[in-house]
This record gives C-alpha cells, structure tokens and sequence, in this order.
C-alpha cells in the first residue's frame, strides 16, 4: 500500500439514520489522533458537507462533497469513479491521511459500497425506522464489517426492544460486529471508535481484505434433491 | 484492438462508469433559469440539445476530431500549423472546490495568473507536453487543448470537461493501455481531447469520433431531463431520435478536420452564464 493511501472506510444505509452525526462524532473522538477526510455523496445538496463543517469537527478543507446526479447507489456501486478521484484528491492533498470516510447518500437497503472504493463498510439503521428493519436483512444488515443500531436513546419513543433488534441483527450478520450507538451513551461511542482503531490498524498491516456485501440477500430455496440451499452470493438460478 | 464499432457503443453508453450520472449537460441551471417553463414547455429540452450541437458540442466534436489526427499522424503538429502561438500546453485545470461567489463578483475581475496562484493550480497535473515529450508522443495534443480552452471561455466549463476527461482518462488507461503512450496516467485534461486519444488508439474513424462526441452530449441532455422534469421517457427518446439529423449534420461538417486552427469557435454565452450560476448553487443534482 503506497504510503498516501489511507484506509477508506463506507458509511452507508437508508436516510435519516444518523451517518452524517456518526461521521462528526468519529472526526470528534479520533481527530486528535489520526488523521481524518471525509467525502460526502448528497443527494440534492451539500448539506451534509455543510453540517459537518459547521460542527467544527475537522477542517473544513478536508471535507468534500461529490454530486451524484440523483444516484446514490451508482456512485457508490456502478460507478465509482467521482467518488474514487475526490478520494484520492484528498490523499493527495492532504497526505498522508489515515482515514478517509466516505458517506453515501441516504439510500435503500440494498446500497452497499464497492469494495474498489472503500476497504471497510458501516451499515447504520436506527431504532426509529422500526425494531423490524435489523430482522428483514439486506446485504448491507448481513455482511456489511459493522452494524450500527443508532438513537438507541430514543427507543423508549417509539416503542422498539433495542436488545431484540441487536439480537435480530446479529442472527442476521452471522456473528459479525453490531454496535447500539447514542451519540448521549459514551460508552457506545467508546466501542465505535475503538473498531475504527483497530480496523485502521488492520487494513495498514495488510490484515484485512475489503468484502463485498453483496446486492443480494442472503437467500433460501430448494434445491432439485428437496434439501433447503442458502446462499449469500450473487448467482443466477 | 476488437470491433471499432463495439468500441463506440461502449463510449456513447451512460453506463460505462466515467461518472456520466454525474451530468445534466448544463440542462439542470437551464432548467431552474425557466427552460421547460415548470412542464409547460418541455420540447425545449430538445431546443437546447440541439443548440449545444450548434454551438459549445461542435466545437468539442471539432476538439476531439483534430486530436485523434494528431495522434494518429505521429503527434506532430499538422502542416500548417507551423506558425501555431507557442501556447504553455499547461492543464490550468482544476477547481478543487466550487469557487466562492466573492471569486466572481468581487470588485475587481481576478487576472489569469491570481487565479493559478490562487487556485494552486500549479503542478498538481503532470503537462501533456511534458508527457509528450519524455514518451515522444503525443506533441501537440497541448496545443489542441490550448485551442479547446481558448474556445471554451468559462472556466466553470473548462473545469467540468477537464474532470470529466480525467474520469474517462482513468477508465481508458485500464481499457485501452495504449493511451498512455499519449497522454499521462492521471491529469485533468479536456475530456474531447482524451476521447480523441481513445479514437485514435482504437481505430475509430473521425466520424465516429464526432458522433461519438455528439451523441453524448445530446444523450446528458436528453436522459438528465427526466430527473429535472416531468418528461415521459419514450418523449425523450424520441426528442433523441429527432435529433439524429442535427448529430450527423455536425459529424460530416467537422470529421474533415486536421488543423488546429480549424477548429470553430462558436459559443453559447447564456450557457456559460448558467454553469457559472450552478457551480454555486446549493441545491443541486447534477454537477454541471
């Protein structure tokens, strides 16, 4: 690994779940000790750049926002080049950088990033999308390297079983990491930032190779023989 | 080298990942300045399609077309061409971010050498020429591209086409290695001028090339209007198949071309004034 590349890490899931809030506390807890860019991805404006500038969190020369012609899911998937020239600008310009985190534009649970634009992924879902969401999986729930279960501290609200959807979620994931996150809950935080440490160590090392999570679901049907197949790949039938 | 035509299909198709979603052809400011009239008038799309034919897209067609002979005609400036301004061949390129409206409406109009200085343009390129020069190829690309950007006014527009170029430059470098024998690995570089390299590196003719040039266009326009507008899809394709003539009037008048100082010079200034508008508009889709 040349010594300007950082480690990119994805930061994905549908809108409103907390990407953008969880990208200024991750600049706010690490900034003091690595190096951070962040590359924003909105859908109609630059308002997630702005609020993350705004937040005082990190340089604002270091944050930058990529247009994605109202295609959030290409320009993290399909076509990943304006994303992969804004993050490598940002190596560039600010080298070296340690973590570059790149934020997808809200979008669907079937919006998972590249792994020719990011070596790792967060997946966020929050508790006000409903306690279901964890349990429906996606390639996103299921095979993303991190879960996030955010606004934990507004589950009492809207009727959610924060426990239930972390258990859900990581029947869903197979034993891979899920975090219930509160930006009010430290020790949360504490866990999130400790994985971005420890995965930033990693990919550095030559440790960790970036999966794909896939567009598919994991999937069940019968196979010729009557016995149940489940795959996690994407396949034709 | 394969088949030249299916290396065309494969450069006028938006989904060959060089960042085309990222393109409204400068419909989406047109747009929001009144063009379509709220849905009430929504064959101007087409209008302004074949405007920029008439106008900015002929002249990048002309661009590419030029390129591609130079390329192929061993990189040396066309005869003719002898008596050619010595241009810097320098890629000014670049806006690393949109420029602030201070940088446009401030009292005083910035010179060409506070913008360089200001925008860090310096350096962070490698130049074509300086490329032609250590690999022997590719002379004179600079100075299609020093006549592209003297035809090209805005440097809001100049920025768009040099991203795009490089997007399209960093695909053709993995696809069609042999454009590196002409241009550097990484650079922002008029995009008509990369897909000029492209023709000549694969085979195309120069009326593939412009067609290549102009069908794109009209296509970022067409395809751009159905997320700006509410405009049935099998409309915009007709609008498209409506302008086939205007594409292929534009292919025979500039596939002849040879000279760099053949190229046009036409301009489309409210098009101009509209990217400029957009570059610092926050709500927006598209990047230009």
């Amino acid at each position: 690994m040349p010594e300007t590349r950082s480690f990119r890490l994805g930061v994905a899931g549908p809108v409103g779940t907390g990407k953008s809030s969880l990208i200024a506390t991750v600049c706010r807890e690490l900034a003091g000790e690595l190096q951070l860019g962040v590359i924003t991805n909105d859908i109609y404006t630059d308002e997630d750049a702005r609020m993350l500038k705004a937040a005082g969190v990190l340089d604002p020369e270091r944050i930058r926002a990529v247009e994605t012609g109202a295609c959030p899911h290409t320009a993290i998937r399909d076509d990943v080049t304006p994303n992969l020239i804004a993050v490598e600008d940002l190596e560039r310009d600010f080298a070296p950088l340690d973590v570059v985190l790149v934020e997808s534009g809200g979008d669907n649970l079937t919006a998972t990033f590249s792994p020719a634009l990011v070596d790792a992924q967060i997946f966020v879902l929050d508790v006000a999308g409903g306690g279901d969401v964890a349990r429906k999986g996606g390639p996103g729930i299921a095979r993303a390297d991190l879960l996030i279960v955010n606004k934990t501290d507004l589950a009492p609200y809207v009727g959610v079983d924060v426990e239930q959807m972390v258990k859900d979620a990581e029947t869903a994931r197979d034993g891979k990491p899920v975090i219930a996150l509160s930006r009010t809950d430290p020790a949360s935080i504490a866990l999130l930032t400790e994985w971005v440490r420890s995965m930033a160590h990693a990919v550095r090392a030559g440790d960790h190779t970036p999966v794909d999570p896939g567009p598919m679901a994991p999937h069940s049907h019968v196979g010729e023989d009557g016995e149940l197949i489940t795959h996690t790949h994407a396949h034709t039938h | 080298m394969g088949n030249v035509e299916l290396v065309a299909m494969m450069l006028a198709d938006g989904r060959l990942p060089t960042g085309g979603h990222t393109q409204s052809g400068g419909l989406e400011p047109a747009v929001r300045a009144g063009l379509g009239a709220d849905g009430k008038q929504l064959a101007d799309v087409a209008s302004y399609a074949r405007d920029r034919l008439r106008t900015t897209t002929r002249v990048e067609a002309a661009v590419a077309v030029v390129t591609r002979h130079l390329a192929l005609s061993g990189t040396n400036v066309a005869p003719g061409d002898e008596n050619v301004p010595q241009t810097t061949g320098r890629l000014d390129t670049q806006t690393p971010s949109s420029p602030s409206r201070a940088d446009w409406f401030g009292p005083d109009l910035p010179s060409r050498g506070l913008w360089l200085e200001k925008r860090g343009f310096d350096n962070q390129y490698p130049r074509l020429e300086d490329h032609a020069a250590r690999r022997g190829a590719g002379q004179g690309l600079g100075d299609v591209e020093a006549a592209w950007a003297a035809r090209t006014p805005s440097h809001v527009v100049r920025g768009v086409s040099r991203r795009q170029g490089r997007l399209l430059l960093r695909l053709a470098r993995r696809v069609w290695p042999d454009v590196t024998t002409y241009l550097p690995n990484d650079g922002e570089i008029a995009r008509p001028v990369v897909l000029g390299v492209v023709g000549a590196v694969t085979g195309l003719s120069a009326e593939q090339v412009a067609r290549t040039i102009a069908y794109d266009d009209a296509q970022t326009v067409i395809s751009a209007s159905l997320k700006l507008l509410p405009v049935d899809p099998a409309d915009a394709a007709t609008w498209l198949a409506g302008l086939h003539d205007d594409i292929e009037w534009l292919v025979k008048d500039v596939a002849p071309l040879t000279r760099v100082d053949d190229i046009p010079a036409d301009g489309a200034p409210l098009i101009d004034v509209f990217a400029h508008n957009h570059a610092i508009e926050r709500m927006r889709l598209f990047h230009a």
